[in-house]
């Protein structure tokens, strides 16, 4: 197949796709309705293997407290 | 004439969430050890992104927005303040404010103090520049910001209307003012009235000597706006920076955040389940009779006005002017003396305090004996409160033994009498002494006194 026939067959491709594409209704809205950019609460308790990698990843904990920088300036 | 300051306030208060859980996580906000209540969220590991945001503290913040009469924004939006900071895990702060905001509330007012705005905004770590440890347990807790207009003159009306304000906030459930307040003060002077803004104040106390030592050096300084930070064991402000702009936090709407839509059917409810704010009640005391400086003074603090309420309308026959003095002097003063907070009225027996109040109007307790059993009241021995006013009321001398006691007492201190006679008032309450010292604190001074004239 010649570059001439590839180009026609993609052009009607993409014709007949986007034909489709304007039978779909716009449904999308900008910013969300409050039930959705809300969430109800609920306790979750914390992992103890995500506290375990978060402590070993840490450069230096004392009394569980993860060890930055002090105030020096 | 003395230095006329302008000072606003940016006030920091920990929301009440029921639940007890961040605002952008599931985490729990119940005390724990150091790192205990953490998640990839709430401490900003690498690709984690924020839940959406708790509707109970938006429920919260439309309330304050409400109660504090402001007019609130439709669609609110999330923003990104950049800043760097080892309490920051993500390098910026979740909040409402900042250059392209819409806060939840503007132009509101509380006890003849302008609000400017109101925002949420999630709270950062804890972090100690001393020990440089850091406890993510905090980072995302639900805060609210309150921006006042710069109208307070002083730091005692400062220091009473924000007690009054988390009092008011804790009222309506919507402000956890056991965990205190965190403040950032701006102080200006006439005449350039060029603005300083004071971080790190963390205490009423702290808010009062803040502002006391800005005024102090902002008239010995050449003026400068600036950023200083509040340091508790000097007792002075020191330079942080020159005052940072909008511009230099960075701030852009936070994609992973949607855009909140406040809608009439979401407000309406928390409109009605509102109580009476300040300016409502005073005029509800004042509809009662109750003199407008009477009623404004109880008004301002809103558990005093709601208990002072209920006993105007469950004594009727005490006049509501009387039941306001009552909150105003003698019980506001035993809450004083004995530390207590304005929140102990809620666990003090309502009709035992009914009963003082009534018993004091129709004279049957004297003005100490009063003061004495609302001791006991704060102290919640009631047993001994009902024991003392039925002594009291039946040991209570009729008109006739007063005058009898009267009589004697101006016998038995001659000098006194020919003192009062003169019109001495020292002599007058010698004898009115003698005389309560007989009926054991039972009778009134102030109808002793009168007695005592007559008799003379």
């Amino acid at each position: 197949m010649n570059r001439e026939e590839i180009e026609k067959q993609a052009k009607t491709i993409m014709d007949s796709f986007l034909k489709e594409l304007a039978t779909i209704e716009e449904t999308h809205t900008f910013g969300l309705e409050r039930e959705q950019s809300m969430r109800e609460p609920k306790h979750e308790p914390s992992s103890e293997t995500f506290k375990r990698a978060f402590f070993a990843n840490a450069p230096k904990v004392k009394d569980n407290l993860i060890q930055m920088e002090r105030k020096q300036w | 004439m003395g230095v006329q300051p302008k000072i606003g306030l940016e006030i920091h208060g920990y929301i009440d969430v029921p639940s007890q859980v961040k605002l952008f996580c599931n985490c729990s906000l119940v005390p724990a050890e150091p790192n205990e209540n953490i998640c990839p969220i709430c401490t900003g590991q690498p690709g984690s992104k924020p839940m959406r945001p708790n509707k109970e503290a938006l429920d919260a913040i439309l309330k304050i927005a409400l109660f504090l009469n402001c007019q609130l924004n439709t669609e609110l939006l999330w923003q990104r303040k950049h800043y760097s900071w080892p309490d920051l895990p993500n390098g910026y702060q979740k909040t409402m404010s900042g250059a392209y905001s819409k806060p939840v509330g503007l132009n509101g007012n509380f006890l003849g103090i302008g609000i400017e705005e109101i925002h949420l905004e999630e709270d950062p770590a804890r972090w100690d520049p001393v020990s440089g440890g850091v406890d993510y347990n905090r980072s995302g807790f639900p805060l609210v910001e309150i921006v006042t207009k710069p109208d307070f003159t002083s730091s005692a009306q400062v220091r009473e209307w924000i007690e009054n304000l988390m009092v008011a906030l804790s009222y309506v459930k919507a402000v956890r003012r056991d965990l205190g307040v965190k403040c950032d003060v701006n102080v200006s002077i006439a005449p350039h009235f060029i603005r300083t803004e004071v971080k790190n104040v963390n205490s009423f106390s702290a808010i009062v000597d803040a502002i006391e030592y800005e005024i102090k050096r902002q008239q010995t300084e050449e003026p400068k706006q600036q950023t200083r930070a509040w340091d508790e064991s000097s007792g002075t402000t020191k330079f942080m920076r020159s005052k940072e702009t909008a511009q230099d936090y960075q701030f852009i709407p936070d994609p992973d955040l949607p855009v909140i839509h406040v809608t009439n059917e979401l407000v309406e409810p928390l409109k009605i389940a509102l109580p009476d704010r300040p300016d409502q009640k005073q005029a509800k005391f004042e509809a009662l009779k109750v003199p407008g400086d009477v009623a404004q003074k109880l008004a301002a603090n809103l558990l005093f006005a709601s208990e002072a309420e209920k006993d105007m309308h469950a004594l009727k026959n005490v006049p509501a002017e009387f039941v306001a003095n009552r909150y105003n002097n003698e019980i506001r003063g035993i809450l004083a003396i004995e530390q207590k907070d304005a929140e102990h009225l809620l666990v003090m027996d309502t009709v035992l305090r009914q009963l003082l109040i009534e018993k004091f109007a129709d004279r049957t307790l004297s003005n100490i004996k009063f003061k004495e059993l609302l001791s006991d009241l704060v102290h919640g021995d009631v047993d001994l409160i009902r024991k003392s006013v039925a002594d009291t009321a039946a040991s209570k001398p009729d008109d006739e033994a007063l005058i009898a006691y009267v009589k004697e007492a101006i016998l038995a201190r001659p000098e006194a009498a020919v003192d009062a006679r003169a019109g001495k008032e020292k002599a007058i309450n010698a004898i009115v002494g003698y005389v309560m010292a007989k009926t054991k604190g039972g009778a009134d001074a102030a109808v002793i006194q009168k007695l005592v004239r007559e008799h003379l």
